[in-house]
């Protein structure tokens, strides 16, 4: 408790207005929770968008979200100012993520077996109105994909990283990131096309 | 459109789907929060519980350590966790040659100093070698099993007001005998040993340490450099006549033998 408190008051008096960032790491590292909460102010709205976009489910990628900011004060040692704290927050995110990408996979199957999702049928992506069901295609055509190939698609097309930066994120090498991701767009090509989407 | 379009359509599509804004997000800032205060509430009181038990832990056993109660302290433990029941001795007399020696495994070994001359292991009976107190049973013979308590129990009973002290075995003459050529032996005395364990095996033919000795008396044959008597005598054993008792080292001694 002590060894906490003198943590957190060596962390607050290394935030000087020069290095908020670091300060804000060593706070989290001291295990301050006002920290985490600045943390969270500061970049939901990214791993949020990144966890939706990864998962294909707002309510899962929700909890995929709360996992990775509560991990982050056991992960934060991990972190030693390479990249942004939002990059690192990215890769706790595809770290935790398995077991969710998994579970929505399964909701979105079951759902589909249960008729409550559109079927698709010939229509093109420009359409408006048709927005959902290409969605829901596109989330089902994800859904055929492993996990490192989702994740290449997602960090590199959606997201729009460069291969250096995806690798880096996901903790493999360049050259197998573009592999994922090479391999990642024929399948999702075929699967697009099988449910009808030209 | 083309293939490439499809994709770039689709990746578009979901960057725009997914935002990152929702209404929900001050819920899960509030959840995220209290799983931060719940996890240290817990660490706490890990901490709560699991130090002073450690303290105590130590505290307790260095207390015991200086005041030089632990192995009293450690027997109570013992006693606690490990309650297994003490088998009951088998019958005399009812025992295999093999199985016999071993009953007698437990007994602390005794120093030999012609130990030297041959390669022995432990004697099977070597707190024979000890000189015990008459009044005090043998270990063989003393009553180990809780199981014969009740046997004394009535008599006591009967006289409450005066409790006498338990009955004394019957003196094991055969014991006695045993013990007294095992003390030869040990004490390096081998031709004497010899004619005292000959005594005994004549007077006990199917006594309960007859394969002690006539191991010991091999023993104390190979000491006098009589190796024909030696290796008569250590042939049952290589022979397994009794059983894995001594065989392995019968049949070093068998080997060795001029």
């Amino acid at each position: 408790m002590i060894f906490a408190l003198y943590g957190i008051m060596r962390a607050s008096s290394l935030a000087t207005a020069d290095h908020p960032a670091e300060a804000l790491v060593s706070r989290l590292g001291a295990g301050d929770s006002h920290a985490l909460g600045e943390v969270y102010d500061q970049h939901h709205e990214a791993v949020r968008a990144f966890a939706c976009r990864l998962v294909g489910d707002a309510a899962i990628a929700e909890d995929l979200v709360h996992e990775a900011f509560v991990a982050l004060p056991r992960v934060i040692k991990r972190f030693h100012g390479q990249s942004s704290l939002r990059s690192f927050l990215t890769g706790v995110v595809i770290n935790h993520a398995r077991h969710h990408v998994r579970s929505a996979s399964r909701r979105r199957a079951m759902l589909t077996r249960a008729g409550r999702e559109p079927t698709p049928e010939s229509r093109s992506p420009e359409s408006s109105a048709e927005g959902q069901a290409f969605l829901a295609a596109l989330n089902r055509a994800l859904d055929t994909l492993p996990l490192d190939q989702r994740v290449a698609f997602v960090l590199c097309d959606v997201e729009e990283r460069t291969s250096g930066e995806a690798a880096e994120l996901a903790g493999a090498p360049e050259a197998t990131m573009r592999t994922r991701l090479f391999h990642a767009r024929k399948k999702l090509r075929a699967a697009l096309e099988k449910d009808g989407i030209r | 459109m083309t293939d490439s379009d499809v994709l770039a359509k689709a990746a578009k599509a979901l960057r725009q789907a997914h935002t990152g804004q929702r209404e929900g997000s001050g819920f899960t800032r509030a959840r995220v929060m209290n799983s931060l205060h719940r996890d240290r509430r817990r660490r706490l009181l890990r901490w709560a519980v699991f130090s002073p038990l450690a303290s105590l832990l130590l505290v307790g056993s260095a207390w015991a350590q200086s005041t030089g109660k632990w192995p009293v302290i450690w027997q109570a433990v013992a006693a606690v966790f490990v309650s297994a029941p003490d088998p009951a001795p088998p019958p005399q007399g009812a025992t295999t040659p093999a199985a016999r020696p071993r009953a007698e495994r437990p007994l602390p070994p005794a120093p030999d100093p012609d130990a030297g001359e041959a390669p022995e292991e432990p004697e099977a009976v070597p707190a024979l070698a000890q000189p015990a107190p008459e009044s005090a049973p043998p270990k063989a013979a003393r009553p180990r099993s809780k199981r014969r308590a009740p046997a004394a129990q009535p008599a006591v009973a009967e006289t409450p007001s005066a409790p006498e002290p338990p009955p004394e075995p019957a003196p094991d003459r055969e014991l006695a005998r045993f013990r007294a050529a095992h003390d030869l032996h040990f004490g390096g005395r081998a031709r004497e040993a010899i004619r005292a364990y000959a005594e005994y095996l004549k007077a006990y033919p199917d006594g309960r340490f007859v394969p002690e000795a006539r191991y010991n008396s091999a023993l104390d044959h190979i000491k006098l450099g009589d190796s024909a008597a030696a290796r008569e005598a250590l042939e049952p054993f290589a022979e397994g006549r009794y059983g894995n008792y001594r065989r392995k080292e019968a049949r070093e001694l068998l080997e060795a033998l001029p």
